[in-house]
């Protein structure tokens, strides 16, 4: 018999070596992906197996074994003692190559209010705009590695100068827990990469609320798919319309309209959309793109100072905050959602509790 | 565009303010079939509802400079009682319901519109839209709802309308083309081989079957013309193949499919599909290539390097 509690053994067992988690994302917009059968592509079918527990499956890598926790849904989280550089780079291969799975895309926001009333002991900021913005610019990039307890003040003094404030983009961020519920030292990377000493059980809790967090933005995003129903049955007698374009507004200017359409829709990494771009008497860009991490259609017009995101039904919310995610470290890591409650999911400035 | 006008003023979270549907007015129905006490049937383009005051506001939307009399003169005859079951309409509450009339055109046009409503003796209110401003004139015939969604008379726009609605079965070839091309990349990303023209029509447009035959007839035949055309520029990618009798519901085959190569074959692939000459800035050193750091000891990270591990391991 395997059962969560034996998970939680085997993880805590040597606490020399530390824990790692990653999470994924597992969307199918049609729901009929069979989750055993992704699992037997990334793994092999033979080293993959059920335990007792319905949401907890195992598989076996290298002389060591990965737990695969669905109890959060579409979000996965894959615990292990294989160390990431073993571990990544095999799910790395498997993700990039199929439709339904990606990673979880952090935003900057949700590393920089990690956890409430927690001092970062080491904190990785990394901005690479040099696609984006011309050489001219005071931070085409900026990467800070930052260790001790003044490196969130640090940070907050670069912000509070105009030329700098849009290229501080948390990247990945460490912090050091002591509370009632246990004992933590937590090291998280923006695309849901975790890696920790301490309290197994509080370090799964911690994976938990920062998935809802991220899950509540999500799930944000796809409330505002546009949506047409029709009225009625039988020969069409009008329709019904919901939804809304999903706004952004950057902090700076886009100084290259052209540059920045070649460099998003280049259908490459870390942005994988492909489109043929449109720039308009107007100098808007729109484009009819395609999302290449989900094979999804996503309709963008941007503009100097903001950019529309048109969801369509079937649409991922990942695919919108990956997007987001990744200007952050490209163009502008002060954007906001026009939208207060996106930007409030976005923004964490009260940032959740976990449960005790 | 002024139908994507009249929809953004009324969808909050945007750039441009949802003055509408800060006035209480939201969207319940879109081309309302409804037929008047005199006789004949009006379609409605847009019916927005402001719910607290139970008022109905029905628009007409023109993109062109004329308007239909007879249209017009039965619009003025609309029951509001007619609309709400037309279009399906929940009342939370009981109360009068009022009902109200506008129009809604560009800006080049609202000369001759006005025109054209003076001539018939109708006094609706009309919305005028160009880019940047959405105006309302004819004030004097507007209910203080409306009125109260235009402080001043005009909505100054931050960005051009939103593109809610991108196409419809009138659009040109060109734009047809335009939604195609990446429909069908979209499919070579999901390993498709061939699509259907009723399929790719079913998947643009919603409603594609219930409409009129000659409606889908219509979208049908502008999608196979589209799928002509690409097949025409790139027959190393796509083959389109009729049906027998010439009719519009062939199939394009994908022959080309980017997803058969490794990483960086298929980037390429898919770029070569964009066949846009993407200019490049000229630099004299690409930080991806050569970072001097890292060639001193340092291991550079970056998202594009497939051996990074990212690990930050908690000391």
């Amino acid at each position: 018999m395997t059962s969560r509690a034996n998970m939680i053994d085997r993880l805590s067992c040597d606490a020399s070596s530390p824990t790692r988690t990653i999470v994924l994302e597992a969307h199918d917009p049609s729901n009929d992906a069979d989750s055993g059968a992704v699992l037997a592509e990334i793994f092999g079918s033979v080293n993959v197996v059920d335990t007792d527990d319905a949401y907890l499956k195992r598989a076996f890598v290298d002389n060591s074994e990965v737990w695969i926790d669905q109890l959060q849904g579409r979000f996965w989280s894959l615990h292990t003692k294989l160390a990431m550089s073993k571990i990544y780079p095999l799910l790395r291969e498997k993700v990039e190559a199929k439709r339904e799975l990606d990673w979880l895309w952090l935003p900057s926001n949700h590393l920089e209010h990690l956890w409430p009333k927690s001092n970062s002991s080491r904190v990785r900021t990394k901005f690479q705009g040099h696609d984006f913005l011309p050489p001219s610019d005071p931070a085409q990039d900026l990467s800070i590695n930052l260790s001790g307890s003044g490196a969130e003040r640090l940070l907050d003094y670069i912000s509070r100068d105009e030329r700098y404030r849009s290229a501080v983009s948390f990247d990945s961020v460490q912090v050091s827990l002591n509370e009632n519920s246990g004992r933590l030292v937590e090291a998280v990377h923006r695309m849901g990469r975790f890696v920790v000493n301490g309290d197994i059980e509080y370090h799964l809790q911690f994976v938990n609320v920062v998935v809802e967090r991220y899950r509540n933005l999500v799930n944000l995003c796809e409330r505002s798919t546009l949506s047409w129903d029709a009225i009625g049955q039988g020969d069409f007698a009008g329709m019904t319309f919901s939804g809304r374009p999903i706004a952004l507004r950057f902090s700076r200017e886009i100084p290259d309209m052209e540059q920045f359409a070649a460099s998003i829709f280049a259908a490459r990494q870390p942005f994988r959309l492909w489109a043929i771009p449109e720039i308009g008497a107007d100098g808007v860009i729109r484009a009819d793109a395609v999302d290449l991490h989900v094979g999804q259609s996503v309709r963008l017009e941007i503009g100097r100072q903001w950019m529309r995101i048109y969801l369509e039904p079937g649409g991922c919310g990942n695919a919108v905050v990956r997007l987001v995610s990744n200007l952050q470290h490209r163009f502008d890591g002060k954007l906001e959602f026009v939208d207060p409650s996106l930007q409030a999911a976005l923004d964490l400035r009260k940032p959740a509790v976990v449960a005790t | 565009m002024p139908l994507n006008a009249l929809l953004n003023l009324c969808v909050t979270g945007d750039v441009n303010p949802p003055t509408l549907a800060q006035a209480g007015f939201r969207v319940v129905g879109m081309e309302i079939g409804v037929v008047c006490a005199s006789g004949g049937k009006v379609t409605i383009d847009v019916v927005l509802m402001n719910e607290e005051a139970g008022h109905l506001l029905l628009c007409e939307v023109k993109s062109g400079n004329n308007i239909e009399d007879e249209q017009a003169l039965r619009y003025g005859q609309i029951d509001a009682r007619s609309v709400v079951v037309a279009a399906a309409i929940t009342l939370p509450q009981k109360g009068n319901l009022t009902v109200e009339v506008v129009y809604v055109c560009l800006s080049e046009g609202e000369e001759r519109i006005t025109q054209g409503l003076n001539a018939i003796e109708v006094d609706y209110p009309l919305i005028s839209v160009d880019a940047l401003r959405i105006k309302l004139l004819r004030t004097a015939a507007a209910s203080t709802h409306l009125r109260s969604a235009f402080p001043g008379d005009c909505v100054d726009l931050i960005a051009p309308p939103a593109a809610l609605i991108d196409i419809d079965h009138d659009s040109s070839i060109s734009d047809f083309v335009k939604k195609t091309r990446p429909y069908l990349v979209r499919a070579a990303a999901r390993r498709i081989e061939e699509v259907s023209v009723p399929r790719i029509c079913e998947d643009l447009f919603p409603f594609y079957r219930r409409y009129q035959p000659s409606v889908r007839n219509q979208i049908a035949k502008r999608v196979q013309a589209a799928l002509k055309q690409l097949a025409q520029e790139d027959p190393d990618t796509y083959r389109y193949e009729s049906v027998p009798d010439g009719g519009p519901e062939g199939v394009v085959r994908l022959l080309r499919k980017p997803e058969e190569f490794d990483n960086r074959g298929r980037t390429a692939a898919y770029q070569s599909l964009a066949r846009v000459s993407r200019r490049r800035r000229a630099k004299p050193v690409d930080p991806n290539q050569l970072d001097l750091l890292a060639e001193l000891g340092e291991k550079a990270e970056t998202d594009e390097d497939p051996e990074a591990t990212g690990e930050a391991e908690p000391s």
